[in-house]
């Protein structure tokens, strides 16, 4: 079995077809320079001398030294050729952007892929692509995209997809989420979705996989693949095409067979692989699994604060196959005794409990968090708070920040896993306000959902998943 | 049955409660918001012993007050209540709201009795009552709300919720994303004015074209059964229902003391009566968006028009999902797509159905002309348009967004978006405003493909059945 540890470690990296401005090549060229790339970059340009201030030539044969990478974004009929120089240049891997091959399905991009394949065999070659965004790892600076985090986490990620691989490392990044390894591997003419399953499930980086596959040419491989890397993490499938509409675009897209809805989600389930069929229910089922140990049952103490939405906590809790047990007498009146109901009769301390506007007093709040911690009838809670424009600018911004700063400061002091819910209008401002919280209470382990029911579904899953473990 | 057209138009409010301290609730939530809204009528603000509060001069008590009060917005103390009601009969005044807890739903009998004397005093002295435990009105036509910053502008939607929380929630989120309210009431535990007079009104409300509510309970399941009958033949009405779980009952139970009943027995009334159930809040702003925007549609026939392969394939997934239709696009329609986006500029475009528009976005007049061409083909009902919000955001919007906003209203067909961001502080400034802009623009935004699916799945479903 191939051994793809080197394709993460290039001491030097050509960027093959740039220009003097603004150019898909220039794509690669960027962010390898704003991720801190420290290995060599060399930007291949037929005539300028320099491209965004490094020293240009005018093919990868004129480099002095040793080229590890080559990534290109030329046009596809003009691979073939560039494959050739690698193989002479001794290129270890050559990552092609280039669509119009396989996934056209048109004779002329089907050949042009074979031959491709074909000069990557003979001359030692390894291809990423074509029809692909390529790496990034964070660790070393690597990356396709200047506005991904430069700091790294514990998540690999193989991608079939460029564009959606770029839109899932964005969306999780603004929610917390980050990676080790991420690879877009488009047509995989050469290195192929089994190859980097198998990667993953040894790479030690690695805690978690995640993939977005449209399909396999070589089903049974990656079946083993998969089923290896599943029996060491947890491994979470997002398979595009499940649908016949969405297999015909597939078909167009990387030119890959989809098979059949049922046979990869009986699959995934007979190999303990979670599937997720949207996006964001991925990055929800991310964020407790980055985030936290095993939980030790489904019982969930809920606090709500600023509320009136109690109800639907409840209901999306129990919905999701969590458990909302009744709190003991014994636990109602000792939270009695921090919020009285002569102070604020909106309050409730039944599960879940609504703090009401007197949850925003941070020592009402913390007091009420460490209470509900010490019981033994649960074994997480679930935070709500909801944040409006109007929260901005008043007094109750400031109730607000010190509720975070509390917040923080408590949970250390906690037994039990904590998650929270923001819900919020989506003004600008509020955007803002419920960003800041959610970056600073993910410093202490709290994951943050935008809905009660995306909350519930994903810790729900979490804890099913260990469950069948046992 | 009475008229409860009234109870929007007061031509005077009393708050009482109404204090010189600024961060009082009863300011907050009842003064302020009159004052913000420019509220045209008179405001009698209620306390002891000040002189003045926020500029208007206040009264010692409503029996002070020198012409009639049509309205008293109250958050006293809930054993204090009585009295004031008694007042309030003695004044003449026609509604008094109370925001004040610790009734009936408290499930205590000291509680449960102080509500039974409240609904006694209003029967016998004619005051209508709106709560206890609710926030009251919002009603942008007369200038009433209890949030300062609810949009001051208008819309066909009438919200009626249970929940006081729960409504701000709805007003807020669906501000956000353009949707406008004619009137939304918080009703509380409905000691008096309950769900079933305010569907009926809402049912014949002229403002009112989609009738949306939260609701945990009925104490008299069967008139609100004929009221809903009533509103689902005139108007659409989409329901979500607080408390369908038996955690969740318990909770409805503690907090407004309604009887939740079975889920099932809820669901399958719903189904029977043509109301459309959703089970969040994200679910009820979508679905609103979409009967707020668009006029029936013929059918479920999809084009979907946007960029980005493994995008293209999410997507056409979601929709099928949802039973959408996404034909393939004839010959003769590729062909003409082809002209604008010819395959040797961008190999990575697709004119199938999903329209792949690739890296052609940025050329001039490509997607307007895309869209024209797609919404001229007979054999889809319906487009919708899907792109990321990505790097170089601004180009983004300059290149697609804005052109396709110009040129909608050369489109007979509804369009809709999803617009993906990634929620980063900057970008979703951008983004809301983006959302807000489109709304007005007549083309609602939703913000991912599964919501988008099942939100118009839902809306095309709602026709198809009212034609059979």
């Amino acid at each position: 079995m191939p051994d793809l540890e080197f394709i993460f470690h290039p001491s030097s990296i050509a960027v093959a077809g740039v220009s003097q401005h603004n150019s898909t090549a220039d794509m690669f060229l960027d962010p390898l320079i704003q991720s801190g790339y420290k290995g060599k970059i060399y930007p291949i340009h037929h005539k300028a001398n320099e491209v965004s201030g490094l020293k240009a030539y005018p093919s990868i044969m004129d480099v002095p030294g040793p080229v590890d990478h080559v990534t290109c974004g030329i046009r596809a009929t003009r691979t073939p050729e560039l494959m050739r120089e690698c193989a002479a240049k001794r290129v270890k891997l050559v990552q092609i952007f280039t669509a119009g091959f396989s996934e056209s399905g048109e004779e002329e991009g089907i050949r042009l892929e074979k031959e491709i394949a074909e000069i990557s065999r003979r001359g030692n070659v390894r291809v990423l692509g074509p029809n692909c965004m390529g790496i990034y790892y964070p660790d070393l600076g690597i990356s396709y995209e200047p506005s991904f985090p430069k700091d790294g986490g514990r998540i690999g990620f193989l991608a079939q997809s460029g564009g959606n691989s770029m839109r899932l490392v964005m969306l999780g990044a603004a929610r917390g989420i980050r990676f080790s390894k991420v690879v877009s591997y488009g047509n995989a003419c050469d290195i192929n979705e089994a190859d980097l399953m198998e990667y993953l499930a040894d790479d030690p980086e690695s805690k978690i996989i995640i993939g977005y596959i449209e399909g396999t040419r070589d089903g049974r491989r990656f079946v083993r693949a998969l089923q290896k890397a599943a029996e060491a993490k947890p491994v979470i499938m997002f398979k595009g095409g499940v649908t016949e509409a969405g297999t015909r675009a597939v078909a167009s897209h990387t030119g890959s067979l989809g098979g059949t809805d049922a046979v990869w989600s009986s699959l995934f389930r007979q190999l303990g692989v979670m599937q997720v069929d949207d996006m964001e229910e991925l990055i929800d089922l991310l964020l407790p699994f980055q985030h936290w140990q095993p939980l030790r049952g489904k019982r969930v103490g809920l606090i709500g604060i600023g509320g009136g939405y109690s109800v639907l906590l409840a209901d999306a809790s129990a919905r999701a196959g969590l458990i909302v047990p009744a709190f003991t007498e014994e636990l109602k009146s000792s939270l009695r005794d921090i919020v009285p109901r002569e102070a604020d009769p909106g309050t409730s301390v039944h599960n879940p409990v609504d703090l009401s506007v007197s949850g925003w007093n941070p020592d009402i709040f913390s007091k009420a968090l460490e209470t509900v911690d010490k019981y033994d009838g649960v074994d997480f809670m679930l935070l709500c708070i909801s944040l409006h424009a109007g929260c901005i600018g008043g007094p109750l911004k400031q109730m607000i920040d010190k509720a975070v700063d509390a917040l923080v400061i408590t949970k250390k002091k906690l037994n039990k896993p904590v998650a929270m819910v923001i819900l919020e209008d989506f003004a600008p401002e509020t955007r803002k306000l419920s960003s800041g919280i959610q970056e600073i209470v993910r410093q202490v382990n709290i994951p943050v959902f935008p809905s009660f029911n995306r909350a519930a579904r994903a810790i729900s899953r979490f804890i099913q998943y260990h469950e069948r473990r046992q | 049955m009475s008229d409860l057209e009234s109870i929007f138009h007061p031509k005077s409010i009393a708050i009482v409660g109404a204090s010189p301290n600024p961060a009082r609730v009863t300011n907050r939530f009842y003064l302020y918001p009159l004052l913000q809204f420019g509220y045209e009528g008179k405001i009698y603000p209620i306390h002891l012993t000040a002189r003045e509060i926020a500029g208007l001069k206040v009264y010692p008590s409503i029996m002070d007050v020198p012409g009639p009060v049509d309205h008293v917005s109250c958050a006293i103390r809930a054993d204090l209540t009585p009295q004031l009601m008694r007042q309030c009969v003695a004044k003449g005044v026609k509604l008094i709201q109370i925001y004040t807890s610790g009734f009936s739903e408290t499930g205590q009998e000291k509680g449960i009795r102080l509500e039974n004397e409240i609904a006694e005093i209003a029967r016998r002295g004619n005051v209508r009552v709106l709560g206890p435990n609710c926030m009251g009105i919002y009603c942008p036509g007369s200038k009433i709300a209890y949030i300062d910053y609810f949009s001051k502008e208008g819309g066909n939607v009438g919200l009626l919720s249970q929940s006081g929380g729960n409504s701000m929630e709805v007003v807020q989120i669906g501000n956000s994303r353009g949707v406008y309210f004619s009137k939304v009431v918080s009703y509380g535990n409905a000691c008096d004015i309950n769900e079933a007079e305010l569907l009926e009104y809402f049912t014949h409300d002229p403002q009112t074209k989609i009738i949306i509510g939260y609701i945990e309970g009925t104490r008299d399941g069967r008139r609100f059964i004929n009221v809903l009958r009533e509103a689902t033949r005139a108007k659409p009405v989409i329901m979500l229902k607080g408390g369908t779980t038996e955690a969740g009952t318990k909770t409805a139970a503690s907090h407004t003391g309604s009887l939740a009943g079975s889920n099932v027995i809820w669901e399958s009334f719903f189904r029977q009566l043509g109301v459309m159930q959703v089970s969040d809040l994200e679910e009820l702003i979508d679905l609103t968006l979409l009967f707020q925007h668009f006029k029936p549609v013929r059918g479920r026939k999809l084009g979907l028009v946007g960029s980005g392969g493994g995008a293209s394939v999410l997507i056409t997934d979601s929709c099928e999902k949802e039973r959408l239709l996404i034909p393939p696009f004839p010959e003769e329609i590729r062909g003409r797509l082809r002209e604008f986006m010819p395959e040797e500029l961008d190999p990575g475009s697709i004119v199938h159905n999903p329209l792949d528009f690739s890296t052609s976005w940025p050329r001039p007049g490509v997607v307007p002309a895309l869209l024209e061409t797609t919404a001229k083909y007979d054999g889809i009902d319906f487009i919708l348009i899907y792109f990321g919000l990505g790097p170089g955001i601004e180009e983004r919007i300059t290149k697609v967004i804005d052109p396709i906003i110009e040129t909608r209203r050369n489109f007979s067909k509804p369009i809709a978006m999803v617009l993906r961001y990634n929620q980063a502080p900057q970008e979703g400034k951008l983004a809301v405003d983006l959302q807000r802009s489109c709304a007005a623009g007549g083309i609602p935004v939703f913000t991912s493909f599964d919501r988008a699916a099942r939100a118009i799945n839902r809306f095309v479903s709602y026709y198809e059945q009212r034609q059979s």
